[in-house]
């Protein structure tokens, strides 16, 4: 586990991060959620042990990260805008990262650019942003690092990519001990891929918890009734968002899913049925009980 | 893997990344093997081949070993001015102490090896050649220049980490570089010997500035090493001063480049500074000497010196704009040029006190005088009097030569006390006296003290005529004792002659000249010029120590006419054939204006000239400046034409 306590970093006179408290757990996707200026590359550089913080700790399985600690052998950091060599090639690079990363596995590294159709001898210089993204994803999962630092690893890749990618992340999930941590400001881009969930805003953790736990107990209904049932629906149902145009309505609602069924049954409606929860929705209900306006934090 | 096992991973790697950086400089070595080739092919002299060539004061040594510093610096570092480059490296799970040794060692093998290799292939080159005439001593000369030019790379080396490290930007590292190489010494001791010779009357030089010019920064503390070591007489014992502190250098900054390396953060990446906090400490550091400097030129060329009007302009000038180009290019922003009043307020008033320090000479400089009982030995040197470097000793070469002691030592001491005592003079003098105080302590402390009174300069005729002041004056009366086989010539300045005498006969005629020159007065000077010169010349060459002959040198010429010698010959008794006369322009060039052929004119003419040469006291029997007579004589025996540069006189 990564424990973060009290973490300040503050660039000039402004404040980057501000008493950062946050754990990220074992063997599960992290996504570290926010708008630009958020700190969320400051809190994945801090991490990656690119920058000091200016107070604070952060410990990786109870070992406290320092300029000399073993454990930065367990993280490999992904940047938005990843430096290679002059001239590399995917090989080349490979020929580093196996010396830096002594778990490297060579073969993988070039079965997965070959199932991502990328030449391993081609020059680097010549791949566009998002194939270079592609092969030092690869590198980062191939050098078996427990922790991957992933900052906006998605940016540039196109919708098949992107679900390969997160199939790559799933599967590498599922063979051994890893932890990826991946910064983004779409929510969209980690749907269906995190496990647990944390917002920074203004350089503080808004909020830090398990999608499950977000969804858990929270259903989304799109009904049509004959005549108006607001008032009657929100006296039997702990309604968290209600929407209604003409006589479709859609709601948000708390509580166990047949009940909810057997409530709704009971109106005779037209018809209803029950939509899946998109992550959006989940923040903005959270959001919007901590006061916060989602669209102000996430795009 | 251990932590070990991954910086020698890196390091390899790293190496491995940077290697045409190595390929470059091999290159440049195997240049300047072929240079050393080519020019060791031209030369004829062993001694030349084992010291200049292959020791110290090679210039391709030099000048490869302070680009090899700059460039393996500059690029072992640059990566911190990127910060695409900065995640990269920083990300590596090595420490930053691991990643700096990694870069660090590589930039000193990248220089050593192909130093090294340059150093022995030139060696073995001069040896299979057979220019060298004793391999041990050519063996230790390469092992003196390759110690010292790995201690001068090294502290080169780390100033230009330094200054990677320091700043955020190529630009601004590579001004920082020249900054550290030089700061020291063209920042601080130059512009206080500028103050000094401007505003002190008696500056004339001081030993310690000296010091501190030399050694005050890494370029110049490198540079005086180098350039002492000449002829192959380099020797360690000697400068150990200063291989020590060339040592204490090099490891102090590679503690504080370590140290800097670990603590800058990588935010500081495309900033102009890395450690903003230094910021106070830079500006005053930058705009001080800028003032100081500005402050100088512009009162040099100020219409009135009595005024320090434009002194003041100058330091004002110099600090506004030394502390707005730095504003500017750490704040990033033209319109900060005048923030931070305070800090240039701070500067203009220290630059005005260091300036005030020098204008009232609140230290008095001018009026110390050591005490006579700290005063071991004294010389001096007369401006004006005894002036050609051919019969005298040059003013340097005077006064180290030179040790008054006893009654000369009071009287001279004496008279320097009666100069130093006296008002400041505003008009120009009648001459000026260097002296020399050397200390009981070693120090040796220099004064130039204007005379604006003859009467004072015939003062110190005392110690003009003592035996002590003309032999360090006067090289040629240390001739006594080694005239065995050297020859002695004697000239007019237009026949020369080898006197034909054996070892008894030119000591005799030795201590004959030394005792009437050591009685030479002043006074005599205003009266006489020299009617010849004598010259005890090195084995096998027609130059040496010389001596000047004047008419009152009755023993000497009649010894001279003895032996054959014509040494009351005046340029009256030659042919003459004829005389040109030459103006002397403004730009040093002669333009003809005259010339003489007619036997009358001739004869007129002959009358007010004196050789060029014999010319020497140019302040109390001046000849005229502005123009030279190119004269024209026949030797009867042989026929040849014989010229002669000479004045007039006055």
């Amino acid at each position: 586990m990564i424990h973060i306590s009290h973490l300040t970093k503050t660039f000039c006179s402004a404040s980057a991060l501000s008493n950062v408290n946050l754990e990220i757990p074992d063997n599960a996707i992290f996504g570290l959620l926010g708008t630009n200026g958020a700190g969320k590359s400051t809190l994945l550089r801090i991490l990656a042990g690119i920058l000091n913080a200016d107070s604070g700790e952060i410990f990786i399985d109870g070992e406290k990260l320092t300029d000399t600690s073993k454990v930065r052998q367990m993280i490999f950091y992904l940047s938005n805008d990843q430096y290679y060599f002059p001239g590399a090639t995917p090989q080349t690079m490979l020929f580093f990262y196996e010396k830096m990363y002594p778990g490297f596995d060579r073969e993988r590294f070039l079965k997965l650019l070959s199932d991502f159709q990328l030449d391993s001898t081609k020059k680097l210089h010549t791949f566009s942003k998002g194939m270079k993204k592609q092969v030092f994803l690869i590198a980062g999962i191939c050098c078996n690092a427990p922790i991957l630092l992933c900052d906006e690893v998605f940016d540039g890749l196109d919708p098949v990519v992107r679900q390969s990618v997160k199939n790559l992340l799933q599967n590498e999930l599922r063979c051994r001990p890893f932890t990826p941590v991946i910064a983004s400001h779409n929510l969209s881009e980690l749907e269906g891929l995190c496990h647990h969930i944390g917002i920074l805003h203004r350089g503080g953790i808004l909020l830090s918890r398990e999608i499950t736990a977000l969804e858990y107990g929270v259903h989304k209904f799109q009904c049509v009734f004959s005549s108006d049932e607001r008032e009657f629906l929100f006296h039997a149902l702990t309604i968290l968002r209600y929407e209604q145009r003409g006589f479709l309505t859609t709601m948000l609602v708390r509580g166990d899913f047949s009940e909810i069924q057997t409530i709704l049954a009971s109106r005779s409606p037209v018809c209803y049925e029950s939509l899946p929860l998109s992550l959006e929705e989940i923040f903005i209900y959270e959001t919007e009980r901590i006061g916060y306006d989602i669209k102000e934090l996430v795009y | 893997m251990t932590s070990k096992n991954l910086f020698i991973n890196y390091h390899k790697l790293e190496r491995t990344q940077r290697l045409w950086a190595f390929w470059l400089l091999l290159y440049l070595a195997a240049m300047s093997v072929l240079s050393f080739t080519f020019e060791m092919l031209s030369l004829s002299d062993y001694h030349a081949v084992t010291s200049d060539l292959i020791g110290m004061p090679d210039v391709r040594s030099f000048c490869f070993t302070v680009f090899s510093a700059v460039f393996c610096g500059i690029h072992g570092f640059l990566y911190l001015h990127s910060r695409k480059k900065a995640d990269f490296f920083l990300s590596l799970p090595l420490s930053r102490k691991q990643l700096f040794f990694a870069s660090y060692w590589n930039g000193i093998l990248f220089y050593l090896i192909p130093f090294a290799a340059y150093k022995l292939i030139s060696f073995v080159i001069a040896d299979v050649s057979g220019q060298i005439l004793s391999r041990n001593t050519a063996l230790f000369h390469l092992s003196c220049s390759l110690l010292l030019s790995f201690l001068g790379f090294l502290l080169l080396y780390h100033t230009v980490i330094l200054g990677m490290l320091l700043c955020g930007k190529l630009a601004v590292s590579l001004l920082a570089i020249l900054l550290l190489f030089f700061y020291g010494t063209y920042a601080v001791i130059f512009p206080v010997e500028l103050y000094c010779r401007m505003f002190f009357q008696t500056f004339y030089r001081s030993e310690l500035l000296l010091t501190f010019k030399d050694n005050a920064s890494p370029f110049c503390l490198y540079q005086s090493l180098v350039r002492t070591a000449t002829d192959g007489s380099w020797q360690l014992s000697s400068h150990l001063a200063q291989m020590v502190l060339l040592l204490c250098l090099c490891v102090c900054s590679l503690v504080l480049d370590v140290y800097l390396f670990q603590k800058r953060s990588a935010e500081s990446i495309e900033s102009t500074l890395a450690f903003p906090t230094c910021a106070k400490y830079i500006r005053p550091l930058l705009a001080v000497p800028a003032a100081l400097y500005c402050g100088f030129f512009l009162q040099k060329s100020a219409p009135d010196p009595a005024s320090y009007v434009w002194l003041f302009v100058g330091i004002a000038f110099g600090a506004v704009t030394a502390h707005s180009f730095f504003q500017i290019s750490f704040l990033g922003n033209v319109r900060s040029f005048l923030q931070n009043k305070r800090a240039l307020l701070f500067s203009l008033s220290l630059s005005a006190a260091i300036a005030c320090i020098f204008i009232f000479d609140l230290f008095s400089y001018d009026s110390f005088l050591p005490s006579r009982k700290n005063v071991a030995s004294m010389a001096v040197s007369i401006d004006g009097v005894d002036t050609n470097d051919t019969y005298a000793a040059p003013p340097e070469a005077a006064l180290q030569e030179m040790h008054l002691q006893g009654d000369s030592l009071n009287t001279a001491y004496t008279w320097c006390q009666s100069l130093s005592a006296s008002e400041r003079i505003a008009e120009t003098s009648y001459t000026s006296a260097v002296i020399l105080y050397r200390t009981t302590s070693g120090q040796n402390i220099y004064r130039r003290y204007p005379i604006a009174d003859p009467d004072v300069l015939f003062a110190f005729d005392p110690v003009y005529t003592s035996d002590k002041y003309k032999k360090g004056m006067f090289p040629l009366l240390s001739g006594i004792g080694h005239t065995a086989k050297r020859n002695l010539i004697w000239s007019d300045g237009i026949s020369h002659y080898v006197l034909d005498l054996n070892t008894e006969e030119k000591e005799e005629l030795l201590s004959i000249y030394s005792e009437e020159m050591i009685s030479l007065s002043l006074s005599t000077l205003q009266t006489e010029f020299p009617c010849g010169s004598l010259t005890l010349a090195y084995p096998r060459t027609d130059t040496g120590d010389g001596g000047l002959i004047y008419p009152s040198f009755h023993r000497t010429i009649n010894y001279l006419k003895a032996h054959q010698i014509p040494a009351q010959n005046t340029i009256e008794n030659y042919m003459l054939v004829s005389a040109e006369r030459f103006r002397i322009l403004e730009n040093g060039y002669r333009a003809s204006e005259a010339l003489y052929e007619s036997e009358e004119d001739l004869t007129k003419l002959a009358s007010q000239l004196v050789v060029r040469d014999f010319a020497v006291n140019p302040l109390l029997y001046p000849v005229n400046p502005s123009c030279e007579i190119l004269l024209k004589t026949k030797d009867p025996a042989s026929g040849s034409i014989l010229e002669a540069d000479c004045a007039l006189r006055r």
